[in-house]
């Protein structure tokens, strides 16, 4: 809410200035965002009008003014493509100091004398940005001093006001804080002119819980005018358009008391009688702004016997609003229910800044100021003849809130000891009484709040009220020791392995992304197999693109792995970990965490001089690694297939059982519907899967003592053989002697024919009790090789070496 | 036979002073004096000779065995003690780019996020993690938000089903903690959080929070002031400069805003904090659990006090490393993501 200096100090005694009030008003829970001081300018920097704009002779981009400055004419050098004859702009003149201090000399611009300078926005220090020079509005004298134009200076504060604290929407709300914490008081409204003849309008309330209280005033002899200057700055300044000064003056005492006033045209209220009533069904009402409504019985309205007027806190009505023609008022000040008012402008579509108010709850005691201040201000500014006392209707008085507050609850939950005294005198600053002594025992009292501090219902409310007075300064910062629950390890097993596995794969080289889980259209290669019906679509998105939560990390690693390369990166290696979702069960669904690889683009040809257009082994590899990492055995592996991978080109990893991971070349149209026209290889790890799996904790196994026997084995197979295959026959062919087994070559060639393949093999072999013999490793091999030739018809190439012939 | 070892001579003479490390002095070694080399042949073989040859050809092989054997001792000590190259530049351009080993970076989020898991753990809170679909009872109404409370109208929520949610705060996780645990409670809960919120520099419609809660029978608004006071010296610097003041949040009563001093213009007023704010840059909101939020759990709010709190981790990154602009963590350049 924006607030001037002047008319906050109209009600209270203000800080030396206003940085200190913004500081005031923090420290009370009102943090300002920004203080827009009143500009002051040098009076030497006046208003001119440009008579003539000739180019400048040396320079294509600058231009020569002939600017009438009243006294005297100038000769300036402008820079600004906007300046053009006849604008009125503001002139620093030679000697003039601009608000950011530097001081203005003659000077020759490009070898041409400037006499001054025309000012911008931003050189003045009215905004903080600017383009071109400030065309000044209106028709300002010239030769005048541009503060004119500025008015008041007043500075402005954005006051930032949380939820609860509806009672400071307005100036006096907020002088109320600043007298707190000034031990001062809010000074009183001026008491209305005396009142003269005019009787107040009868008043009838249908229903008290729609209408808690309802005040009525006249006021005739009206002159509608523009609004007094001070008037006018005041609105404008905070952000309002100003109309007229009737208009003007019930806006003004709604910002200034929080509380609407609506002025109905006295002329148009048939007998002068005012019903507050429901709506019945059919019933239609033409608003201010010229809208038809539709009434139904939801709706409060003001009506007089014939016809409705407004509705009731939320509008008035095109008929009986104030027009130029109007001279005599009818001011009505109320409490309308907040539900009520809420729902019915709900129905209607309408919010407007009365209606807000409103909802929010206006101060009943409040209503009867606010409607003598403005009938105070008509009568000033528009030479207005206070009619009688107000009608006052109110039947929804409710006797002030009591809350008990114990001194030993305060000093529990503030971390200080404060005194009986100070407590009360804290709470008396914000007018909330103590209305029965401290009792004994729990050292107990009762304290009643005003009737504007709605927000005031328990104990805690008290006792920050207390700590606000105190000051949230003066409590001691403090951290105290204490132990997590006993059996609470700390960290969930899972998000450590979650840090670990994101650990690995950035050692890995993978760049970590993160992407919306809000996403558009979901391709139907991540679909769930459940169908459609298992996305998650957001009911209210903000747009198309932003309509279901995600089921697969693959396609936001793409598309970001497209946009890179795009961007003219050479290769782009992703990893992402991250919540996919799926609709069911209800009632909140399923969510599962995954790890999404990608790899795509060339590699830098200088790191990786061999480097393979199909990096389809790389990124397995760079799966095996992390998931060796873990300590889990990463061999054991099975086609896949989903609609996410290329015809033949997917491979599940698994383990106990369990898919800990799914990999492969991206299939073209997955790659094609996140706009990656490049071919791609990804893998998806399962969080949940791999936490089962991997050990907790390694344990040592001891070094070998003896040596190893090393065999290079190589065998002939057709080509339609899968490794994995052959690998696993070693494995179990080979005894307790084999150690490990390692592929180093795969060779294809006409010697062996067409559909041959050659696989070559490192085997090791050891024993944990004693030095092998070499006719035991040749009686194992020899076993292996037959045990190869029945599961896979292979022939052995060229014999068994012995290691050592191996580079 | 003469002949030719004092032809093998020179040659392997040759050799071994222009050997420029200590490989090619090895493979002169192994060429001229090796178990393979000519003249381990030729000693090898004198047992076939006639005894005159035997005598002359012995005692001039022996001699050039002995010289080349010097021979090399001295290359070798020229070399340097370790045999290696002593003038490597001359044959090799160590200039060279190494061959790059691709080194993949962590999100600025998530080192940020490990960071301020790492603070709270040495200060003793639980990291505990909770869903991102939410039903309403454990995003609002538990916490002092039921139906029609005005402050659900602040926050703009996602609705998957009229009772179904994406969480708009992991205050929801502080609830299911709760709501199984019985205190004391120390707990941090890292997550992401949703709102239907304009998409500018400083707002985006997904992001990261952190939020903390700490359930005891003594905990007062001491403590968490201690706490964070604690925790913004260890993220931003032990000199920053912490405000507390009041605020409000509906599950919390007192409620507190924080704010540290601009560290980069010092609080005259820039750019990050704006010109005209005075220099305080709010991180965190927190405050007194609201006696409400415990009876929703079953806790009775006579015997436990506690304290929550809870910061946007994009503004906490955005501060402290400097990045204008909150979607640059969603875009995951390379370009970015490379710069931390």
């Amino acid at each position: 809410m924006k607030v001037t200096w002047g008319w906050l100090a109209d009600w209270v005694d203000l800080p030396p200035t206003p940085e200190a009030l913004a500081e005031v008003l923090a420290m009370r829970g009102f943090p300002v965002a920004a203080i827009e001081q009143g500009a002051t300018l040098d009076p030497a920097i006046v208003v001119g009008r440009v008579l003539e704009v000739s180019p400048h002779p040396n320079a294509d981009r600058l231009r020569l003014c002939s600017v009438d400055i009243g006294a005297s004419k100038l000769s300036i050098v402008c820079g600004a493509s906007n300046v053009a004859p006849g604008m009125a702009v503001a002139v620093a003149q030679i000697g003039s100091k601009l608000p950011d201090g530097t001081k203005l000399r003659k000077s020759k611009i490009r070898g041409v004398e400037s006499e001054g300078m025309i000012c911008s926005e931003r050189e003045l220090g009215l905004s903080a940005e600017s383009e071109g020079i400030w065309a000044l509005p209106g028709n300002p004298a010239v030769g005048g001093p541009v503060q004119a134009v500025l008015g008041t200076g007043d500075a402005i504060l954005d006051v930032e006001i949380t939820a609860n604290r509806t009672d400071c929407m307005s100036v006096r709300g907020l002088a109320r804080e600043i007298a707190s914490s000034g031990r001062k008081h809010v000074k009183q409204a001026p008491p209305p002119p005396a009142p003269e003849k005019a009787p107040p309008p009868r008043v009838t309330v249908e229903d008290p819980r729609d209408c808690r209280r309802y005040m009525a005033r006249v006021v005739e002899g009206l002159r509608i005018a523009p609004s007094p200057d001070w008037l006018k700055q005041r609105l404008e300044a905070t952000g309002f358009r100003s109309i007229n000064n009737v208009v003007d003056v019930t806006n003004y005492v709604l910002r200034t008391h929080g509380q609407p006033i609506h002025a109905f045209d006295a002329s148009r209220v048939d007998g002068m009688e005012i019903l507050v009533r429901r709506a019945r069904a059919g019933e239609k009402l033409t608003l201010l702004d010229g809208r038809d409504v539709a009434l139904h019985p939801g709706v409060l309205l003001i009506a007089d016997r014939k016809k409705p007027l407004a509705l009731a806190g939320i509008m008035g009505g095109l008929e009986s609003g104030v027009t130029d023609a109007t001279t005599r008022v009818i001011l009505e000040s109320a409490e309308f229910a907040p539900e009520l008012t809420r729902d019915a402008a709900r129905s209607l579509g309408l919010d407007t800044d009365a209606s807000q108010r409103f909802i929010q709850g206006v101060d009943p005691v409040g209503v009867a100021t606010a409607l003598d201040e403005t009938a105070r201000l008509l009568a000033e500014t528009a030479s207005g003849a206070v009619g009688q006392p107000a009608t006052d209707l109110w039947p929804g008085k409710t006797p002030p809130r009591s809350v008990r507050l114990r001194r030993g609850r305060l000093t529990r939950l503030l971390g200080i000891d404060v005194g009986r005294d100070v407590i009360a005198d804290a709470l008396a600053t914000l007018e909330i009484r103590q209305t029965a002594p401290w009792d004994g025992t729990d050292e107990a009292a009762t304290f009643e709040s005003p009737s504007y501090r709605k927000d005031l219902e328990i104990e805690e409310d008290l006792i920050e009220e207390v700590a606000r007075v105190v000051g949230y300064d003066k409590i001691p910062a403090r951290v105290t020791g204490g132990q997590v629950a006993a059996g609470w390890s700390g960290v969930p097993s899972s998000a450590s392995l979650l840090t670990r596995i994101m650990e690995i794969a950035c050692g890995l080289g993978f760049d970590e992304i993160i992407s919306n889980a809000l996403v558009g259209a979901i391709p139907p290669e991540v679909t769930p197999e459940s169908g459609p019906t298992d996305l998650w679509e957001v009911q209210n998105p903000k747009s198309r693109e932003l309509k279901h939560l995600r089921t697969s990390l693959l396609p936001g690693l793409l598309h970001a792995a497209g946009r890179n390369l795009r961007h003219g990166v050479r290769e782009a290696r992703l990893v992402e970990a991250g919540t996919v979702f799926r609709a069911s069960p209800p009632p909140l669904g399923s969510e599962r965490i995954e790890i999404g690889f990608v790899l795509t683009g060339a590699p830098d040809p200088w790191a990786e001089p061999s480097g393979s257009d199909d990096r389809y082994l790389e990124l397995k590899g760079a799966i095996e690694s992390c998931l060796e990492a873990l300590g889990i055995d990463s061999r054991k592996s099975a086609p896949y297939h989903d609609r996410c991978w290329a015809r033949d080109a997917g491979l599940s990893i698994e383990s106990e059982g369990k898919k800990l991971a799914r990999l492969g070349q991206v299939s073209l149209q997955l790659a094609a519907a996140t706009d990656l026209e490049r071919p791609a290889w990804a893998a998806v790890l399962d969080l949940l899967a791999i936490a089962e799996v991997a050990p907790a904790r390694r344990r040592f196994t001891p070094l070998p003592k003896y040596p190893a026997v090393k065999r290079d084995l190589a065998i002939v197979v057709d080509r339609a053989v899968r490794q994995g295959e052959v690998e696993e026959t070693i494995r179990r062919g080979g005894g307790r002697l084999l150690e490990s087994v390692r592929l180093f070559d795969v060779f294809e060639g006409e010697q062996l024919g067409s559909d041959k393949k050659s696989l070559a093999y490192a085997l090791v072999f050891r024993s944990t009790e004693r030095t092998l013999q070499d006719r035991e490793v040749d009686q194992a091999v020899s076993d292996l090789v037959r045990a190869l030739g029945a599961a896979h018809g292979a022939t052995l190439r060229g014999g068994v070496e012995s290691a050592a012939g191996r580079p | 036979m003469i002949e030719r070892l004092d032809a093998l001579e020179t040659e392997a003479a040759r050799a071994m002073d222009a050997a420029r490390d200590g490989g090619a002095l090895e493979e002169a070694r192994v060429r001229w004096l090796g178990r393979k080399s000519e003249l381990t042949q030729i000693l090898r073989g004198l047992k076939d000779l006639t005894p005159a040859e035997r005598s002359s050809v012995g005692a001039r092989a022996n001699q050039l065995r002995e010289s080349l054997e010097r021979r090399y001792e001295e290359s070798r000590a020229r070399l340097g003690a370790d045999g290696g190259p002593s003038d490597a530049a001359a044959s090799r351009d160590l200039t060279l780019p190494g061959r790059s080993i691709p080194r993949g970076h962590r999100h600025l989020i998530s080192q940020v996020l490990a960071e301020v898991r790492g603070i709270f753990h040495g200060m003793g809170y639980a990291l505990a993690e909770g869903p991102e679909v939410e039903d309403d009872a454990h995003n609002f109404g538990a916490l002092n938000m039921p139906k029609g409370h005005p402050a659900r109208a602040l926050t703009d929520t996602f609705y998957l089903r009229p009772e179904v949610l994406l969480r708009t705060h992991t205050s929801s996780v502080q609830i299911r903690v709760m709501e199984q645990r019985r205190p004391p409670i120390r707990i941090i809960c890292p997550g992401r959080v949703y709102r239907n919120e304009a998409v500018d520099a400083t707002h985006l419609f997904e992001f990261h929070q952190v939020e903390g809660l700490y359930v005891d029978e003594n905990v007062t608004l001491a403590d968490l002031k201690g706490t964070l006071d604690s925790f913004l010296k260890q993220y931003f610097g032990p000199n920053t400069e912490m405000r507390f003041s009041p605020s409000y949040f509906p599950f919390v009563e007192p409620g507190a805003q924080v704010e540290i001093r601009c560290f980069f213009c010092s609080g005259k007023g820039c750019g990050v904090c704006g010109p005209l704010s005075g220099g305080w840059l709010e991180v965190l909101g927190a405050g007194m659990v609201h006696p409400n939020v415990f009876r929703a759990v079953g806790y009775d709010p006579e015997r436990y006090t506690g304290f929550a709190f809870g910061a946007g981790i994009e503004r906490l990154t955005m501060l402290r490393h400097g990045v204008p602009d909150i979607r640059l963590f969603y875009e995951n350049d390379i370009r970015f993501l490379h710069q931390f």
